[in-house]
Order: C-alpha cells, then sequence, then structure tokens
C-alpha cells in the first residue's frame, strides 16, 4: 500500500549546498556522526560555519578526542535541523567530509570566543570539519 | 546559545528518557554503511523498551550481514529550544532488526508518519541497550 506522510499541504525539496551551508549558518546547534570502535555514535554539539568549514566545539569527550585525534582525517557526518514540533515544516542538512581535532594554539585562540557550549559547559574540544558531500531537505507548506 | 538565562543540567534516568522520547515523533538513526558513519531524520513510537522507526533505508541500516543479532545503531531525538537551548535530549544505543510479522507491521505502519512523503519500505525495532540523555530547566 502506498503510504503517505502528513497531508498533502507540505512540499518538500532538496536543498542546494549553497542553501544547505547558509542554513547551517543560521543555526548553532547539530550532531557530529562517527564511527567509535566499530559502533556508530552521535553527539550534540554547537557549531559555527567559517570559510566553508565546520567547525565544532564540546566539552571534553573522550571517545571524539581518541577518534579524531588519530593519524589522517576521520570521515565523519554533521547533521543539524530546524523542525517545528507541531506542523513539522522545516529544514534538515547533512554535511558529510573528513574531521580532526584543532590543536593549533592560534586557531584555538581564533575558534574559542566564538563557540559557546549549548549546555553551559567550558569547551575543550575543537574540531573542524572539511565538508565534501552537502545535502538538505527543506519541508515547507504548499503555497 | 543566545539568551544569558542561568539554566540547570539534569541526568534523565532510563524510564524519564524513554518517557520522553515517546512525547515527539521525529528523530536520527545513526548506523554504520559500508564502514562509514550514515544518518536519517526519521519518525518513531516507542513500544515499551523498543524504538520502532520506518524507512527505506531498512535493508542498508540492518543489513543481512548483521546476523539474526540485529545491527548496532544509535538514536537521537530531542526536543531544546534553538534560542534558549532549554529542553531534553536522549541518546540510545541499541540493536535493530527488520520487523517481518505482517500484524505487527501493520499495526507500527498506522502508528508512524513518515517526515518526508516518500515510499517506506521497512519497520525497524531498535532495542534500546544503552539509553543517555540529560535535561537542562531554568535554574531556580
Amino acid at each position: 500500500m502506498p503510504y503517505h506522510a502528513d497531508p498533502p499541504v507540505r512540499l518538500h525539496r532538496e536543498a542546494s549546498r549553497a542553501e544547505s551551508l547558509r542554513l547551517l549558518r543560521d543555526a548553532d546547534l547539530g550532531r557530529i556522526v562517527f564511527i567509535s570502535r566499530a559502533v556508530p555514535a552521535i553527539r550534540l554539539v554547537s557549531h559555527i560555519v567559517r570559510d566553508d568549514h565546520i567547525v565544532i566545539g564540546t566539552g571534553y569527550d573522550p571517545e571524539i578526542a581518541s577518534v579524531l585525534r588519530r593519524p589522517g582525517l576521520t570521515q565523519v557526518i554533521y547533521q543539524a535541523d530546524l523542525i517545528a514540533p507541531d506542523t513539522r515544516l522545516g529544514w534538515s542538512i547533512t554535511a558529510t567530509g573528513r574531521a580532526g581535532l584543532i590543536e593549533d594554539e592560534g586557531e584555538l585562540d581564533r575558534f574559542r570566543p566564538l563557540l559557546r557550549g549549548w549546555t553551559g559547559q567550558d569547551l575543550d574540544l575543537f574540531v573542524q570539519i572539511r565538508p565534501e558531500l552537502v545535502t538538505g531537505v527543506v519541508v515547507g507548506a504548499r503555497s | 546559545m543566545r539568551t544569558g538565562q542561568a539554566r540547570q543540567i539534569n541526568e534523565l534516568s532510563r524510564e524519564q528518557a524513554l518517557e520522553l522520547l515517546g512525547t515527539v515523533s521525529l528523530g536520527r538513526v545513526v548506523f554504520t554503511r559500508n564502514a562509514l558513519p550514515a544518518i536519517r531524520p526519521v519518525n518513531h513510537i516507542v513500544d515499551g523498551e523498543a524504538i520502532i522507526i520506518r524507512s527505506h533505508l531498512g535493508a542498508a541500516i540492518v543489513s543481512h550481514s548483521d546476523g539474526p543479532r540485529g545491527a548496532v545503531v544509535a538514536y537521537e531525538a530531542d526536543n531544546l529550544d534553538p534560542d534558549a537551548h532549554l529542553g531534553w535530549s536522549v541518546i540510545v544505543t541499541g540493536t535493530a532488526h527488520i520487523i517481518r510479522e505482517p500484524a505487527a507491521i501493520a499495526r507500527y505502519e498506522r502508528l508512524l508518519r513518515p517526515w518526508v512523503a516518500r515510499e517506506m519500505d521497512y519497520v525497524i525495532s531498535i532495542h534500546a541497550d544503552m539509553i543517555t540523555g540529560i535535561e537542562l530547566i531554568p535554574e531556580t
């Protein structure tokens, strides 16, 4: 049986890379997704977008520290969305890319004042993600 | 966070976390696909200790190579105010398996509304093995 979502007043469309990054810039909270010891993991973190790179900040997290400190850059996903709980209108974007801990003191000094922990915690880890594939979905009301 | 409001952080018990999960219909399933991480927004219901989702990606989330015990996935849902960051977030780690019983599929399909209208071909049950959650409430 074909299945339909909410009544057909909703319209969904794909967002371009540029639009997706713009939506991401307007938000400050998202989710970093990675594989740690063969198990998928997700963390809510704060982010900013700078020069088409996503920079996230988080409190000390041993799993993020060990996964992203490995030599070479690790493949992660960054996801953010803003969806109204009642109407479920909104957007969701997903960026896939390589990530690494920022360890350069100059870079850390640059990013520390720009990010704030979403739970109010002190930020200990800063991660830079270079987005390769960026996709987005926008669900709006049909006009 | 854009407001200066003082907030208090509480860790949620397993029961509180499952109860809050049941109050929202959208979350994100996180899984491994070709050894790389993957995430999809989906809708869910909570049935006892299990989170039930529908996806057109069932075969990718739970592949045959995972065997009868299913695949390890994570599931995240939250209800956070985008400005004040008050609310809660729950992360579940568990094993996912595809539901095959027609009666159970029919029952769950009636209860689940996909976020994006497209053909949904699998109903998946995620058994919550580990649950962590926090709530952020205004400091009194």
